[in-house]
């Protein structure tokens, strides 16, 4: 019987064992200390060399998991990102409605048919509930735009 | 106790705790009705709303959502044949053929008075045995609360569905995402790359709502998932159920709720374990299992008992030994922790407003519960048919400034990201999620525990084996491994023996 490589499983455990090694190798430049002691690297040491072995079981699981059809698309997780990353750079300077209208536009990119008129609508009516609510309801410190 | 509980009465039914009781449970109710939304996800949302709220009243909150989620997620269960929640997909079942058969009203109806029996029962179970359970757990010390929270997590990691050593790694992981920031000992800061916002660590809101927030919406949105909405007009005459319905139901919700109880103060198996195992009793204990899966009310009112009883019932291990037993505990449990309050045997004692607050607190939450879910319930079924399109924009901006409200910050907006793209390639590859939020939130607790055991025995590992209740405890832990192993190869043998003769099959007919 011959087997391929299931890329995507093997890759999963792979990072999880090169995870465990940047830990053992991080951790071991802070002092060890011992079992009666234990100094601030002992614990990071002792996760990555679990991370490691459990890495190694995963890499041999991987050639019997099953093959699973693997749906992907690009779109959603762009979108999705741009959205986040703007809120988290526009919120301070811009002010807290400009950043909402930013995310619910640029999150809507990320469902087929996307509709600008409609999701820049659905932004600004979710800006003002969440100026209410956050701002005035909750005292959180941010402005609603940046004057 | 009735004196104490009168006091939790007066906490609870202060303006504040009321209201946000309210809120809890109505939003739980909410995610329970609409599929793709559960409460971890919820759970994860309104935390950073905590911060601003007195600890018993944000505690009521989270609670309440986690509670009200078990009420809506028939609604969709029984409606759609989907589940609105993971612990709903039992009720489905029968659930389903019930409305097929014009008897959906009876059967939200039966679910919802069925959550009701199994919460009451499951509440009283907590007001009892709490308290009796920290008196016992005054006499541990760091070496069995060490050998706790480790079978916790054996128990969280293994239980799961899916590969257990997957669940494994993944509480590793939570435990690896612990590390950074300042050691407790020595102050020294460690794995901080020179981010300011490093010192205190990666913050739970952020990594809770990356797992099972930003992930789920991006697994909804690749697989483009949009449940069918069957929007249906429920007459409260059609709710009415039957003598012979009567006679099906206290049976059934009993046991539902004794089996539910105990499952959900078990480490590790929450309300969707309950659902599968008192759905199987029911079948074995009925005089004609033949009706199941057509429509047995039966069917529906032991696991809707069961659900809402383990939820309810999960509370008693966090708040007698401070030892989550699953994710959404954990959250709680960190609730507490960002106020300071560590649960603990000492929890009842110190805190007793909180702890009897919080009882009280179910009391009123599921009795509003009963409201929203009987005479509104026509409410919840229109709302069924909100567009996932306006739903997840609005989500991710909640996120957004759920995450930045924590501490003003950009910076923890792009560790959500991250989290979120992470969870993403989890949920694709079947890695579990919660069993990294429970590493998460017990690892710095559990080298805690671990370091202390350590620093009394001096440095000897046998004080883990000569305590006998650490000695019990660690067993437990071994052989629910050993089990583990022992499913995954039986249940892999089988799977390959299947294809092999699929696959002699194929080229046979070739």
């Amino acid at each position: 019987m011959s087997r391929q490589i299931n890329w995507p499983e093997l890759l999963a455990a792979l990072s999880i064992g090169a995870l465990g090694a940047f830990m053992v190798l991080k951790g071991s430049e802070l002092s060890l200390g011992s079992l009666k002691r234990m100094g601030p690297g002992y614990m990071p040491v002792a996760i990555g060399v679990a991370l490691i072995g459990f890495s190694a079981g995963l890499v041999i699981e991987s050639g019997f998991a099953a093959r699973r059809p693997f749906p992907f698309s690009w779109r959603p997780v762009l979108a999705v990102s741009a959205s986040m990353l703007f809120f988290a750079a526009a919120a301070r300077p811009l002010g807290l409605i400009p950043a909402t209208l930013g995310v619910v536009v640029l999150a809507a990119i990320a469902d087929a048919p996307f509709r600008p008129l409609r999701a820049a609508l659905a932004g600004l009516v979710i800006a003002a509930l969440g100026y209410l609510i956050f701002v005035l309801g909750l005292r959180i410190s941010l402005n609603p735009f940046w004057w | 106790m009735l004196d104490s509980l009168l006091q939790g009465f007066s906490a609870a039914l202060s303006l504040d705790a009321l209201m946000f009781c309210f809120i809890g449970v109505t939003v739980g109710t909410f995610v329970g009705v609409l599929p793709g939304l559960g409460a971890l996800t919820a759970i994860s949302m309104l935390l950073p709303l905590t911060y601003y709220l007195d600890p018993m009243v944000g505690l009521i909150m989270l609670a309440g959502i986690f509670y009200g989620a078990q009420y809506g997620s028939s609604t969709a269960a029984i409606l759609l044949n989907i589940p609105g929640t993971a612990t709903a997909a039992i009720t489905c079942l029968d659930g389903y053929p019930m409305a097929r058969n014009g008897r959906a009203g009876v059967a939200l109806f039966m679910t919802s008075i069925a959550s009701f029996a199994g919460g009451v029962f499951a509440i009283c179970a907590l007001m009892l045995f709490t308290p009796a359970l920290s008196q016992l757990a005054l006499s541990f010390n760091s070496a069995e609360y060490f050998a706790a929270m480790f079978l916790g997590l054996i128990a969280a990691s293994t239980l799961g569905v899916g590969s257990p050593l997957k669940g494994l790694a993944m509480v590793v992981l939570g435990l690896a995402l612990a590390i950074p920031g300042t050691d407790i000992n020595s102050g020294q800061m460690r794995f901080t790359f020179g981010y300011f916002e490093m010192a205190e660590g990666f913050q739970l809101v952020a990594i809770a709502m990356g797992l099972f927030g930003v992930s789920e919406i991006l697994t909804m949105l690749i697989r483009r998932e949009r449940p069918k909405v069957l929007a249906k007009h429920i007459t409260y005459r059609s709710m009415l159920p039957t003598r012979d319905d009567w006679s099906r139901f206290s049976w059934p919700a009993a046991r539902g709720a004794v089996i539910g109880s105990i499952i959900g103060a078990l480490p590790g198996s929450g309300p969707s374990m309950a659902t599968f195992v008192s759905y199987a009793v029911e079948r074995r204990a009925a005089k004609d299992p033949s009706r199941f899966g057509k429509g047995a009310v039966e069917g529906i009112v032991a696991p809707e008992s069961a659900n809402n009883a383990s939820v309810q019932a999960a509370f008693i291990p966090t708040l007698s030994l401070g030892v989550p037993g699953d994710a959404v505990m954990a959250i709680l449990l960190g609730a507490l922790m960002i106020h300071g309050i560590i649960p603990g045997p000492e929890f009842i004692d110190q805190q007793p407003r909180l702890f009897w607050g919080l009882v009280a607190s179910f009391w009123i939450g599921n009795i509003a519960l009963l409201v929203l879910n009987v005479p509104l319930i026509g409410l919840w079924i229109r709302l069924l048919s909100v567009p996932y399109r306006i739903l997840y924009p609005t989500m991710l901006f909640l996120i957004c400034i759920g995450v930045y409200s924590v501490r003003g910050n950009g910076f923890d907006v792009g560790v959500t990201l991250a989290f979120g793209l992470i969870g993403m390639v989890m949920n694709m590859l079947n890695y579990p999620t919660a069993p990294v939020l429970l590493g998460f939130i017990l690892g710095p607790l559990i080298e805690e525990h671990f370091k202390r055991a350590l620093l009394v025995s001096r440095g000897d590992l046998a004080i883990f084996v000569e305590r006998p209740i650490s000695a019990g405890l660690l067993t437990c832990a071994a052989l629910m491994l050993a089990l583990s192993i022992w499913q995954a190869l039986s249940a892999r043998r089988k799977r390959l023996a299947r294809e092999t003769a699929a696959g002699t099959e194929r080229t046979e007919s070739n």
